[in-house]
């Protein structure tokens, strides 16, 4: 029965549709998007009969796929500033109207008698594919796809994309049940499920442009972790025995292959990559890396993306590399802005629990445009108070974010950021440093998957600061500050943090003392290095 | 209609007070029985005779209120479409009707000839009846049942087209016969008639439009844009379209705040013009019928920096003058007379000044006279011009109040400065780092729409009336920082740039926060050195703070506590619990700035001037006869302005003797910590105005003798010169402390300015040497 219902969803979600609002209480066609969201979601409630909706992915083009296919989009949503739109519910024929069933009345000169009370809104928004998505999650996700490879074509609209040049896919959503609270917000990432049409761009302006339009059957909350989908890990919930020794094993993996050997280094970043906005009323913000020293490339090497961009693409879900440079800051928006009432993307309107690598490398002499100076300054305001600021016409509007940051810096310390640690490495020998994806030397799968498990598991996890634990740091601060007038409550602050974030990567539920000792011990190397 | 007509001929002031009240709305205690008794829209009406005015607000809330009329209220709503053409006519009829009767009655202007001058004249007007007063509904919450209703939305324009003409009336000639046919328009469409009416000709197809000779009115498209206010969390605002007609085009400009009452639009939408086919996609729209230059208490900004009669009056049809306006804002009164009556109560606690400062940044700790400095800067002194000089405007005084805080890293400065920002009336928060002086001030640049040379303002013009915070003000380049001495004592900007000469507004108080040089702060250094800005740009500060991080086990201990409280799952406190909320807060200021003007008293003034006199004197020392100065009259200005803003604070009219002694008090505290010298222990204010303090002074004079001495003496100094670095060291064992590299210096370039020394050579291999050898 219930495979029955799926393979006919699958193959013809419009005569579903149809069949629906046959049968549908016709006093109570208020409801009937309800009806069509229960319905769907129901039928592909189990992980398994969600992952057979086939998914839109970058790998295939959009005009392989069939008009009013079922498709699914993991999307981050990009602008919800449309406004939402009228469609008539009822069509002339008694039919259904909405997910991009209408009419096509002939307007000569007398027209149709429409009837008003029929008219129905449904909410529009623009997504976008979600920026930053590591190649194995997403087909941990989307499964192996059978490309029917065409040219990819540059996709419409891709000033609505934070990367510049990347190959993604942007959506007009349509979403047609009465939300209320539970509308999409903007850079959230969100599984759509839905018929996938053309339609005319809904805007304001005068000349319409036929986009892609995915209407919305339903929606399923996305959640980072490698859980939903094709099991490419086995060892999902299984405790893990012996975290201390994986976790080691994934710091000297890192060291070893991006790193140069620097055991501290990996740990730092590793710690970097698994820190998330706690708690944003009492700021408490992911701390920011910078590794100082870090070689430039050799201009003889033709890839200037560091080998740590690649192990980090392997290694975390969301990550993204930037490779900065003068032209770069001047040129490319950092930060999304509406313009002819059309939200542009920035680089840095990132889902979630992105981490983002910028090299500075590529930085030379040079001016800074007033873009360059405000790119800058984003970039800092994310740092440190994790909001971005949209710009609008008269006004801006504040959106919370959840980026980490990594900075590459070639001086002492980062030219053109203020992180909240700097580490300088310890054994530059350049050539290690910018490695193609190819030299990586990856360790087994069972293994790399044990990696990926672990990161995310510490991202998602939860930890305290043991009552005793916390009687002890107030005494050692104390007794610190009393040795070192320079100690400042700013230090304190970051030692409890990387306490935590150590705790958390040893997949600990509470901040015990010796947590807190290699936290202090981890800090006073890092110290160490200045000297 | 008769309720319509009944309402405008019998509607008293006094069926809105009983409906308020009965809403449970505070009223105002309202004046004497007549006022409420008066017949309101007969008054209006006269006053439309007498100016010619054709439009009539109407508060749709006194529909409710009066009984005959509460269901055209539901009508009028439901159905405006064909209510306010209604009403149009009812206003028309009895505003003839009225003019007859003042006629009969021979009131003044209305007698003889005049009175039926008026009464033609009545009768060729077009009278419009513009509702207004319904409660204000969110952009988001529109929907398909809205259609064709009357509702009110809030936002922000954030585009005006120019203005359209909207054909109302089109004109169609035949052009075999001349036989010419009008056509009105219906539901936005203009039918054109496919054959010629006339029977003799019936030609078809031959209907042309002759454009000059139909009627068009003026139209205009506004794109309003949700505020921040109104958009819930994580959301991209919206927009919505209005299309505004006649008189209300061009009354609103693109950046303002409106309060709009129109009919919801919403009308299918042609895929392609040129086909005829139309999808049921559709449009939606707003025509406007009335439009209000909204208030936002938040965005408040200070009334005294406009000029007087507000900025633009909102042409809409006035009609009804200041009465109607005050009508309007009634209802905002009323509900906010609540709040009012909150704020007052709260102005009469004893310790509100306690209360006010504590609120003030709860998470920050301790800083007290720090937050007490900055909460006065908050309410700022008042403005002052001498209105009687020539040309009425004349010289304005500054009453906003600079605040500078200098202090180590790491002790909560940006954290003040972030709140005042999210505080403050027209806060704009920029860092030091980060702002070019365009960003500060105001940049030239080409508009892409009309290729025309526009002005755009930075943080300094757009904080005009508020405050303007700045981080990482040390941080800032010279170029920048130059601007500001204008800005501080000016309040002006001053732009010469591709061919615009122009001086903005830029009347704003500063809150700035620096970094010492070397970043940690030296106690042993004056100030100056301390902090790497010109001392022309310090003194521009009203009030200095130093806030140093101190080694002390008790607060260290609480600190810690607060940190690691932080991390634990438990609420945080917060630093005290009673505390206002930042609304609230915001709302107190708000109302003090706009509504409190204190004026000094007698008493206050005599104890400025006490105040005063004692400040000069503190640097006095009676065992030497030399002057140093410890306070200027600029101190005596930041004094007043500290102590009107206590005033305010306090709600109260005049400046009395407690705020003049806290302002001295808190210019005493701030000038002690920043104005001392280290040297000596004394106050010198010259430190601060000069970057030298009386002691330096001194001690150059006595360098300044000595190497004239040593270039003198030394036989072979005397005519080769001596070395940079042996000079140094030479006096260096001369005297009892320790010479100063850039002291040093400065005495050189001095004596190499006046002519008496020659310095030949570089860095290391300098000499000096007297000009005349």
């Amino acid at each position: 029965m219930v495979s029955s219902l799926l393979v006919e969803a699958l193959s013809s979600p419009t005569d579903v549709l149809n069949d629906l609002y046959e049968y549908q209480d016709k006093t109570a066609l208020g409801d009937f998007p309800q009806t069509v969201t229960k319905h769907f979601s129901d039928i592909f409630r189990t992980d398994e009969a969600f992952s057979e909706i086939p998914a839109l992915t970058t790998a295939r083009s959009l005009s392989s796929y069939r008009d009013r296919a079922l498709v699914r989009f993991r999307a981050m949503v990009q602008d919800t500033s449309p406004a939402p739109e009228m469609y008539l519910s009822k069509l002339k024929s008694g039919k259904c109207g909405g997910w991009g069933l209408f009419d096509t009345l002939k307007g000569d000169g007398k027209e149709e008698e429409l009837d008003y009370a029929d008219l129905r809104d449904c909410t529009v928004a623009w997504a976008v594919s979600v920026p930053g998505e590591s190649e194995w999650y997403a087909k941990s996700l989307d499964g192996e796809c059978d490309g029917t490879d065409g040219p990819v074509q540059e996709p419409p609209r891709s000033h609505k994309f934070p990367i510049p040049k990347e190959p993604h896919i942007g959506v007009q959503i349509k979403i047609y049940n009465v939300l209320g609270n539970d509308t999409p917000k903007t850079a959230e990432v969100l599984n759509f499920v839905g018929i996938l049409t053309s339609e005319p761009l809904h805007t304001e302006s005068d000349v319409s442009i036929d986009v892609p339009t995915l209407h919305v059957l339903f929606t399923r909350q996305h959640t980072l972790g490698i859980t939903s989908g094709v099991d490419t890990v086995r060892v999902v919930d299984e405790p893990v025995p012996n975290s201390e020794d994986r976790r080691q094993d994934l710091i000297n993996w890192i060291a070893e292959e991006a790193l140069g050997g620097d055991l501290d280094a990996a740990e730092w970043v590793l710690l970097t990559c698994i820190a998330r906005v706690q708690s944003r009323t009492r700021s408490l913000h992911p701390p920011s890396l910078t590794l100082s020293h870090f070689p430039s490339a050799s201009t003889s090497t033709s890839t200037p993306t560091p080998t740590l961009s690649h192990v980090l693409a392997l290694l975390l879900p969301l990550s993204l590399s930037v490779h900065l440079s003068l032209d770069l800051l001047n040129r490319v928006p950092f930060v999304p802005e509406s313009k002819d009432e059309d939200l542009h993307s920035g680089l840095l309107q990132l889902s979630p629990g992105t981490t983002i690598v910028i090299n500075e490398s590529g930085v030379q002499e040079g001016q800074l445009i007033e873009r360059g100076v405000l790119n800058v300054l984003a970039v800092q305001n994310v740092m440190t108070s994790q909001t971005l600021s949209y710009k609008f016409p008269f006004s801006e509007f504040s959106f919370p974010t959840d980026v980490n940051f990594i900075v590459l810096s070639q001086g002492s310390k980062s030219a053109l950021w203020k992180t909240d640690f700097t580490l300088p490495l310890d054994s530059p020998t350049s050539n290690e440093f910018y490695k193609t994806a190819s030299e990586i030397r990856l360790p087994p799968a069972e293994t790399l998957a044990a990696f990926r498990q672990l990161i995310v598991s510490a991202k998602t996890g939860k930890i305290e600061v043991g009552e005793s634990t916390s009687q002890h740091i107030q005494d050692e601060f104390v007794q610190e500050r009393k040795a070192d007038s320079s100690v400042s409550s700013d230090d304190l602050k970051q030692a409890i943090s990387v306490a935590r974030l150590i705790g958390l990567s040893m997949q600990e539920k509470e901040v015990n003392i010796k947590v807190w000792e290699r936290a202090k011990e981890l800090e006073k190397r890092r110290k160490a290095r200045f000297a | 209609m008769k309720s319509f007509r009944d309402f405008l001929r019998g509607f008293k002031p006094k069926y809105r007070v009983a409906h308020d009240r009965s809403l449970g709305i505070p009223t105002k205690a309202s004046a004497s029985p007549d006022v409420v008794e008066r017949l309101l829209y007969e008054g209006y009406m006269r006053r439309m005779r007498t100016t010619g005015e054709a439009n009539l607000n109407l508060d749709c809330e006194n529909l409710r209120a009066f009984p005959p009329s509460r269901k055209l209220y539901v009508q009028l709503t439901k159905y405006p479409q064909e209510v306010i053409p209604a009403m149009d006519q009812v206003l028309k009829d009895i505003m003839l009707e009225l003019a007859e009767e003042d006629q009969t009655e021979g009131m003044e202007g209305m007698q003889g000839r005049e009175g039926e001058e008026e009464i033609t004249e009545i009768m060729s007007k077009v009278y419009k009846v513009r509702p207004f007063g319904l409660p204000a509904v969110n952009m988001r919450n529109l929907n398909p049942g809205d259609t064709d209703k009357l509702i009110c939305i809030k936002g922000l324009v954030i585009r005006a087209t120019p203005v359209i003409p909207d054909m109302k009336v089109a004109f169609f000639r035949c052009l075999t016969c001349n036989h010419t046919v009008q056509v009105e328009i219906d539901r936005g469409k203009i039918d054109e008639p496919a054959a010629c009416p006339r029977e003799v000709c019936a030609s078809v197809g031959t209907m042309s439009l002759v454009h000059n000779r139909c009627e068009f009115a003026d139209r205009q498209v506004i794109r309003l844009q949700e505020t921040p206010d109104a958009v819930p969390d994580g959301q991209t605002p919206h927009t919505v379209s209005l299309s505004v007609y006649d008189e209300l085009v061009d009354v609103s400009k693109p950046g303002d705040r409106l309060v709009v009452t129109g009919i919801y639009r919403s009308v299918p939408v042609r895929v392609n013009p040129r086909q005829r086919t139309i999808k049921s996609l559709f449009k939606t729209f707003l025509d406007v019928v009335h439009v209000r230059l909204g208030q936002d208490s938040r965005l408040g900004l200070d009334g005294s920096t406009r000029p007087a009669g507000g900025d633009r009056v909102p042409g809409v049809g006035g009609g009804v003058g200041e009465e109607d306006l005050e009508d309007q804002e009634e209802g905002l009164v009323t509900r906010k007379a609540e709040m009012e009556k909150k704020l007052k109560e709260l102005s009469e606690r004893d310790d509100i000044y306690e209360l006010l400062s504590r609120s003030l940044a709860p998470s920050v700790w301790a800083m007290d006279d720090v937050k007490k400095g900055v909460l006065l800067q908050l309410f700022g002194g008042t403005n002052k011009s001498i209105a009687r000089g020539g040309g009425g405007g004349g010289p304005r005084y500054r009453g906003d109040i600079n605040v500078l805080l200098v202090g180590d890293p790491g002790t909560s400065k940006s954290q003040v400065l972030q709140y005042v920002h999210k505080l403050a009336p027209r806060g704009v928060y920029t860092s030091g780092k980060g702002s070019s002086a365009v960003g500060l001030t105001a940049y030239v640049t080409r508009d892409p729409d009309s290729k025309q040379l526009v002005l755009e303002s930075g943080a300094l013009v757009l904080s005009d009336g508020g405050v303007c915070c700045i981080d990482e003000f040390d941080k800032m380049s010279d170029a920048t920082r130059s601007v500001l001495h204008e800005v501080m004592e000016q309040q002006t900007v001053s732009i010469a740039k591709a061919g615009i000469i122009t001086t903005l507004n830029a009347r704003t108080s500063i809150l700035a926060a620096a970094n010492p040089v070397g970043s940690k702060y030296d106690v042993n250094m004056p100030i100056t050195r301390n902090i790497d800005l010109p001392p022309t740009l310090i003194s521009r500060f009203d009030l200095l703070y130093l806030v140093l991080d101190q080694v002390d086990e008790a607060i260290d201990r609480k600190l810690a506590q607060h940190l690691v409280g932080l991390y634990l799952e438990d609420a945080p406190e917060t630093g005290g619990q009673d505390i206002l909320p930042v609304d609230e807060l915001s709302a107190y200021i708000t109302y003090a700035r706009s509504r409190v003007n204190p004026i000094i008293t007698e008493e206050a003034g005599e104890e400025l001037v006490l105040c005063y006199g004692k400040l000069r004197r503190v640097g006095e020392d009676p065992r030497s006869s030399e002057k140093r100065i410890t306070a200027t009259t600029r101190q005596l200005e930041s004094m007043i302005r500290l102590s009107e803003a206590h005033a305010r604070m306090r709600f109260s009219t005049h400046v009395e003797l407690e705020d003049v002694q806290e302002a001295y008090r808190l210019m005493r505290d701030a000038i002690r910590t920043s104005a001392l010298d280290p040297m000596t222990g004394k106050i010198d204010m010259g430190m601060l105005n000069t970057g030298t303090g009386q002691q330096q002074r001194k001690m150059r004079e006595d360098m300044r003798k000595e190497v004239m001495n040593l270039l003198g003496t030394s036989g072979a100094g005397a005519t080769r010169g001596i070395r940079w670095g042996d000079a140094m060291q030479q006096l260096g064992a001369q005297s009892s402390i320790r010479v100063d590299a850039g002291e040093f210096k400065e005495v050189i370039n001095a004596l190499e300015a006046e002519g008496l020394v020659k310095v030949v050579g570089e860095r290391d291999r300098r000499m000096i040497r007297r000009a005349d050898a």
